[in-house]
């Protein structure tokens, strides 16, 4: 366990209200990426549990993060709620439907797999789009107003960053936590060799099915954030796109690892920040990326470089 | 009002079964799916449009060009995408990433090149015919005609000629296909090529009744993988039920239920079918037998 790169990046996020408004240069701008970074990261956590700890790529995480973001914006917004307690029922939400989607995606393997989490997606962005009286259709639900954070003397932008970053960091604990419990295990274990895990007493049925409502659950989460963060929920943000966006992150930095997952996500935010006036471009690049790293770099960037060390560090890390 | 319905449905659901064959051809060869399949499909429709109303060519000339095209794009994006992976025997989830990753570098590279409006493309006539009691378009008739047509060459090629013989030997086995002198190489291209030209053609079929507009192929993605499933991936007829059982259930939602859903019920159907019958309606065991 090395403390002193976490604490320095806790230290960072904390201070990063301070430092940017210090920077002087379009504070606003900068703030509003620093706080769409740990909503893209726990998007990309939720792909790192099922495709790389369980090897199993999925194309719909958009659609979990569709049913967080509706149900949060529904109880914040028109309900009442306190936001933390809306955020929560959002990922509650989620686990249901992933517990519920998880029945067919149980028997799936490979392309079927990726098959239903496309169908899964594509229902998810058609129901957002036409139950016009829930979802409020391609307009969304709108003026959702932030938790009243100026009774305690903050910012509400700097409250929702503080929010959002203790989710982040929060869910990154979890997901690491959740790798080295007997569950996390035994995930590796099915993605490795489904049968020889079964030989050795795991139940294969129940490890995949926890660990999809485990990932269903940090993509609701991240869905969740969303109307926090941006005030509404609209469907455009759960198109398929979306998905495969989520995969670009957690492929580009290493499939099934942590590390990856943030690298990946941190250098498609910045890639696509600096291409935003080729707009057209951007989603080529993400192609042409991919391709690149799946045919001459498939461990990712976190990957490749942890294998080039040498095995002593490697070991001490 | 029922029967008509039903018709509807069969043609649409014999461009899925289309497109689907597709996916089988490319399946039964490297037993993996390609999930930039349908983008052959929209290339097929945009640069139909184009050679027809751009280019002012006659109708078969363009029909004919535009599937020599797909053909063409299809062996290179095996070339460039997929061959390094398929002969290191990558592992499955590598292959379907890349395809994945390919579909949408085929699908910006479509819309950088054509734009995102939908466009017109002239028919071979909509002046209902009647049969019976039914209504078909001239279009209508083509599309299953030419449907008909290519499934019938492709079943015909693949159980008939040593080079059909010669695909499905690598699905079994690419390494001891390859040790017993199957021309790997050849076979991944012929494979990955005719299934390109088959999505162009249901791209062609397809464009005058439907508009050509560069995101058709992530439309039809899912309903042409379901007919796919539900044939049970290895047989041909198969694929063609399949193609006919999404159509006719999507059109008889449409019409009797509501007709936002209708792409909904296409989902629904198959994660249905995934849950319950994962080898498909007509399919026993997908592997194995050559």
């Amino acid at each position: 366990m090395r403390w002193a790169p976490r604490l320095l990046a806790v230290g960072a996020v904390a201070a990063a209200p301070w430092l940017i408004s210090a920077l002087g240069w379009r504070p606003s701008y900068l703030l509003q990426l620093a706080g769409l970074l740990p909503i893209l990261i726990v998007a990309a956590l939720s792909e790192t549990i099922i495709a790389g700890f369980g090897g199993q790529v999925s194309v719909g995480q958009a659609g979990f993060m569709a049913v967080g973001a509706y149900t949060t914006g529904l109880l914040a917004g028109s309900a009442a709620w306190p936001w933390v307690a809306s955020i929560g029922a959002g990922v509650l939400a989620s686990i249901a439907v992933a517990a519920l989607v998880g029945v067919p995606a149980l028997r799936l393997r490979g392309p079927y797999f990726v098959m239903a989490s496309l169908a899964f997606g594509g229902i998810a962005y058609v129901v957002a789009t036409n139950w016009i009286e829930v979802t409020g259709g391609p307009g969304g639900l709108r003026n959702l107003a932030p938790p009243a954070f100026e009774r305690v003397g903050l910012h509400p932008d700097v409250g929702v960053f503080y929010m959002l970053w203790i989710a982040g960091f929060g869910t990154v604990g979890l997901v690491a936590w959740f790798r080295d419990t007997p569950l996390g295990r035994s995930l590796l274990a099915v993605r490795e060799d489904e049968l020889a895990a079964a030989a050795v007493g795991v139940h294969v049925a129940l490890v995949k099915s926890l660990s999809f409502m485990m990932s269903g659950a940090i993509a609701g989460l991240a869905g969740a954030l969303l109307p926090l963060f941006v005030g509404l929920v609209t469907p455009d943000a759960f198109s398929i796109n979306q998905s495969l966006l989520i995969l670009t992150q957690v492929l580009i930095g290493g499939i099934d690892r942590i590390r990856g997952a943030i690298v990946g996500t941190v250098l498609l935010l910045v890639v696509g920040e600096l291409l935003r006036d080729f707009a057209e471009f951007q989603l080529l690049i993400y192609g042409l990326v991919m391709l690149g790293v799946i045919l001459f770099f498939p461990r990712g960037l976190v990957g490749e470089l942890l294998a080039r060390r040498p095995a002593r560090a490697r070991m001490a890390g | 009002m029922l029967a008509q319905v039903a018709l509807n449905g069969v043609i649409v659901g014999s461009i899925y079964a289309l497109v689907a064959l597709g996916f089988v051809v490319v399946y039964r060869s490297v037993a993996m799916f390609n999930f930039a399949q349908t983008e052959y499909y929209t290339l097929g429709g945009m640069l139909f449009a184009t050679l027809l109303v751009v280019g002012g060519v006659p109708f078969l000339v363009a029909l004919v060009l535009t599937v020599a095209v797909g053909v063409a794009v299809g062996v290179l994006c095996e070339r460039l995408a997929f061959r390094r992976l398929l002969l290191a025997q990558a592992q499955p989830v590598n292959l379907i990433i890349a395809s994945i990753a390919l579909a949408i570098v085929l699908r910006s590279i479509i819309l950088l090149a054509w734009g995102p409006d939908a466009r017109r493309v002239p028919s071979l006539g909509d002046d209902p015919i009647r049969l019976a009691e039914l209504l078909i378009t001239p279009q209508q008739a083509f599309i299953v005609a030419a449907t008909v047509l290519a499934v019938a060459a492709v079943a015909l090629f693949l159980h008939r000629t040593r080079l059909g013989l010669a695909l499905r030997a690598t699905a079994s086995n690419r390494m001891v296909a390859g040790l017993m002198g199957v021309p790997l190489t050849s076979v991944l291209a012929l494979s990955f090529g005719l299934s390109a030209g088959l999505g162009a053609l249901g791209g062609i079929l397809v464009a005058p009744i439907l508009l050509a507009q560069f995101s058709m192929g992530q439309a039809i993605l899912v309903k042409a993988f379901a007919a796919a499933i539900l044939g049970g991936l290895a047989s041909i007829p198969g694929v063609i039920v399949g193609g006919l059982v999404v159509g006719l259930a999507e059109n008889v939602a449409g019409a009797y239920l509501s007709s936002a859903y209708k792409d909904v019920v296409a989902f629904a159907v198959l994660l249905l079918v995934l849950a319950a019958r994962p080898a498909g309606i007509l399919g026993g065991r997908v592997d194995d037998k050559v």
